[in-house]
């Protein structure tokens, strides 16, 4: 083949020449055929037309791939943008889920503030402290909100604490701080709602308990009695759930049982407060 | 260089005014019975003496202007053409026609191809009559004729050649 090739390779232009003149003559034939073009130049031409099909379906082909690459680098980009805003989305969702949680967590606070027959002043929880000695927490209300030093601070769920002014934790005009019933140092008159019986409510150290001591010796305590504000102290109004009775503790050496109560306020969650400053709602 | 502009503007001319004399000069006067072909010589002299590329371009060329002068189908006279220029070249090897009357001979053999040749290709292409017309005397006789014709061109073409290439010689002779 290839020897043929080289033998005749000088006979390749007048070649090309006459397969030029042969297609030109069967197009010629084609186009000025007045009945049905002759079965010669439709052959000629599907042959000579064949290189040119393969080029169109070739460069068709290549388009399309072209288009696609095309397609897929704007759709690289879309997705990056989409990808972008969708992080945003996101973000902007999980800040409206969070606006509409204390949304309701103000609702439920306003619901309670409007039963009460006490003046309030609602808060923000802006700063925790649980170390092991002291149990309290900072409000963003404070002297210039009308914040006193003694006044309850109260949640839906129950009592909290009161407003402590010490060193180290001083009352300013922004803010405040609470020592929360949990606190060791914290005391407060309750009564068994069931039975009336009174006694004082201590602080434990620990969010989760608290000590209901200096009952009576006749107090029939039972579990899940619910332990609420007396109104004795002046501090706290009265009424105010302070806690249930978990379990009870009773000894022959003692005068009177004693019951450990699990407050009702879950002070590691607590975000809003109320601060009692008057004595009635106008 | 210099010759080879020289070959194709005597090429072109007579080409042109072999066309001339074919289509308006003779053709009103046989009245279309006989088509006398004077390009046909041309091509098998190109086919002898002229290297492939340029033969081939001019052969296309004075074939296409033939065509292009001739009426409605010059594609039938662009292919034969064509076609006569290649067996021109692809037998020529074999032959090796070196005398004058074997050259004369084989383009006489070579004219009487191109005119089946056209009609046949004219038969296919255009028209099944056209091969009809291969049995008729007038056809006979312009193969006849035109292989004449080819014969003086060929010789024509042999001597124009020879002449200019003998100018420079002769300057040099007169100069000397």
């Amino acid at each position: 083949m290839s020897s043929i090739l080289s033998r005749y390779r000088h006979l390749l232009i007048p070649i090309i020449l006459w397969l030029f003149s042969l297609i030109l003559l069967s197009v010629q034939s084609y186009q000025g055929a007045e009945q049905s073009p002759s079965i010669f130049s439709r052959a000629v031409l599907e042959i000579a037309g064949a290189p040119a099909r393969a080029y169109s379906y070739l460069s068709s082909k290549f388009r399309r791939l072209w288009k696609k690459y095309f397609y897929l680098v704007e759709l690289e980009n879309k997705n990056l943008i989409l990808q972008k805003k969708l992080a945003m989305l996101e973000m902007e969702n999980q800040m409206l889920r969070e606006q509409a949680l204390e949304n309701l967590r103000l609702k439920k606070l306003l619901n309670f503030k409007n039963h009460l027959d006490f003046q309030t002043i609602p808060a923000k929880v802006i700063g925790w402290d649980f170390s092991s000695f002291a149990k309290t927490i900072i409000i963003d209300k404070g002297k210039a909100d009308g914040i006193k030093k003694g006044q309850a601070v109260i949640c839906p769920r129950g009592l909290v604490g009161q407003i402590i002014d010490e060193p180290g934790k001083p009352l300013t005009f922004t803010q405040a701080s609470v020592l929360l019933i949990t606190d060791p140092t914290s005391r407060v008159s309750a009564l068994v709602q069931r039975t009336r019986d009174r006694g004082i409510i201590q602080g434990t150290g620990k969010t989760d308990r608290l000590l209901f001591k200096y009952l009576s010796p006749e107090t029939q305590l039972e579990k899940g009695d619910r332990v609420i504000t007396s109104g004795l102290s002046q501090i706290f109004p009265p009424g105010i759930l302070v806690g249930v009775i978990q379990s009870i503790e009773t000894n022959p050496f003692w005068v009177s049982p004693q019951g450990w109560v699990k407050p009702s306020v879950d002070f590691q969650h607590l975000e809003e407060v109320l601060v009692v400053v008057g004595e009635n709602q106008l | 260089m210099r010759r080879k502009i020289r070959d194709w503007f005597l090429v072109i001319l007579f080409a042109l005014l072999g066309i001339f004399f074919q289509f308006r000069l003779m053709a009103p006067i046989l009245k279309d019975r006989l088509e006398l072909n004077l390009i046909v010589g041309l091509i098998i002299w190109l086919g002898f003496f002229k290297n492939e590329t340029e033969g081939a371009l001019m052969s296309f060329i004075i074939s296409y202007l033939l065509g292009a002068v001739s009426g409605v189908w010059s594609g039938v006279y662009l292919f034969s053409g064509m076609s006569l220029y290649l067996l021109t070249q692809f037998l020529k090897e074999r032959f090796s026609p070196l005398k004058p009357g074997a050259q004369l001979l084989f383009s006489w053999g070579l004219v009487a191809f191109y005119q089946i040749f056209l009609l046949f290709s004219a038969g296919i292409f255009v028209k099944k009559e056209y091969l009809g017309e291969m049995g008729s005397g007038y056809f006979l006789l312009e193969i006849f004729i035109n292989g004449i014709f080819s014969v003086l061109v060929f010789h024509l073409f042999n001597q124009l050649d020879n002449f200019f290439d003998r100018i420079p010689e002769a300057l040099e002779t007169r100069k000397a």
